[in-house]
């Protein structure tokens, strides 16, 4: 009777596990590292070309800012999903 | 592994309610068998172990009802991890069509400039020399690296006529 009630038990433990949804896995895009930033030669360096490295360096930024705010985005509208499921 | 476990509880259930109408026959039978004088001794035997079954059967009755309220609930449960999960895989095709989307955008803006530094800045490089400190200053800046003392830029170089000695 023990033996049942304990078999019976942990199969209803189990269920536990199988109706909570399974937290996702966020899109690569999202988990790639920003880039360094490009840095300026020193030896005959022009001015146009200094603030071309300058541009692609603000550039950069740019994409970062798109990306974090996107993993911001992300993660919020997870939670919530998340929460609304495992009501 | 689900299978074996769907096999086990059918089998179980098939038991549990085999007890309870086997409790009922023998309770039944334990009142007929009053007439039989061969069977008459074991009436009471009988009946005991009829309502004995019958009591198990009852309890085991409950469990399976109470078990059956589980798996619907298990099953109620899968489909909204289901449909959770669905509306997650959903999310995450909107945002990541939106990021490729702006991070071109990001792109594209930035080569109009290279475009207008080719074009118009160009011009003014013969004029325009770019001090090493400049560039000192701004691998600095993009690496958040600090600038010590020793490549802080030289001071600037200050002429002064000193007065010739023995001229008034």
């Amino acid at each position: 009777m023990n033996k049942l009630l304990i078999i019976i038990s942990a199969l209803l433990l189990s269920s536990c596990m199988l109706m909570a949804p399974k937290f996702p896995e966020a899109p690569i895009v999202l988990t790639e590292r920003c880039p360094p930033l490009k840095l300026i030669p020193t030896d005959h360096t022009e001015f146009s070309e200094l603030l071309k490295i300058t541009t692609q360096n603000y550039t950069t930024y740019f994409e970062c800012s798109v990306k974090v705010d996107a993993w911001v985005e992300w993660y919020n509208t997870q939670k919530k999903i998340y929460e609304k499921g495992s009501k | 592994m689900w299978e074996l476990n769907q096999a086990f509880l059918f089998a179980s259930n098939a038991v549990k309610n085999l007890l309870l109408v086997s409790g009922l026959i023998a309770i039944v039978v334990s009142y007929l068998i009053t007439w039989i004088p061969a069977v008459n001794n074991y009436k009471i035997a009988i009946r005991l172990l009829g309502v004995l079954a019958l009591v198990v059967g009852v309890y085991y009755q409950g469990e399976i009802d109470n078990e059956k309220k589980w798996q619907a609930r298990l099953t109620s449960g899968e489909l909204k991890a289901k449909d959770t999960e669905i509306a997650s895989g959903k999310q995450n095709v909107k945002i990541v069509t939106k990021v490729v989307k702006d991070v071109q955008i990001v792109r594209e803006k930035g080569d109009t400039v290279i475009e207008y530094i080719d074009r118009e800045v160009i011009k003014y490089d013969p004029n325009c020399p770019v001090p090493k400190e400049a560039i000192t200053a701004l691998n600095a800046a993009a690496q958040n690296k600090v600038i010590t003392k020793k490549s802080q830029p030289d001071k600037p170089v200050t002429t002064e006529t000193k007065p010739q000695e023995g001229k008034k």
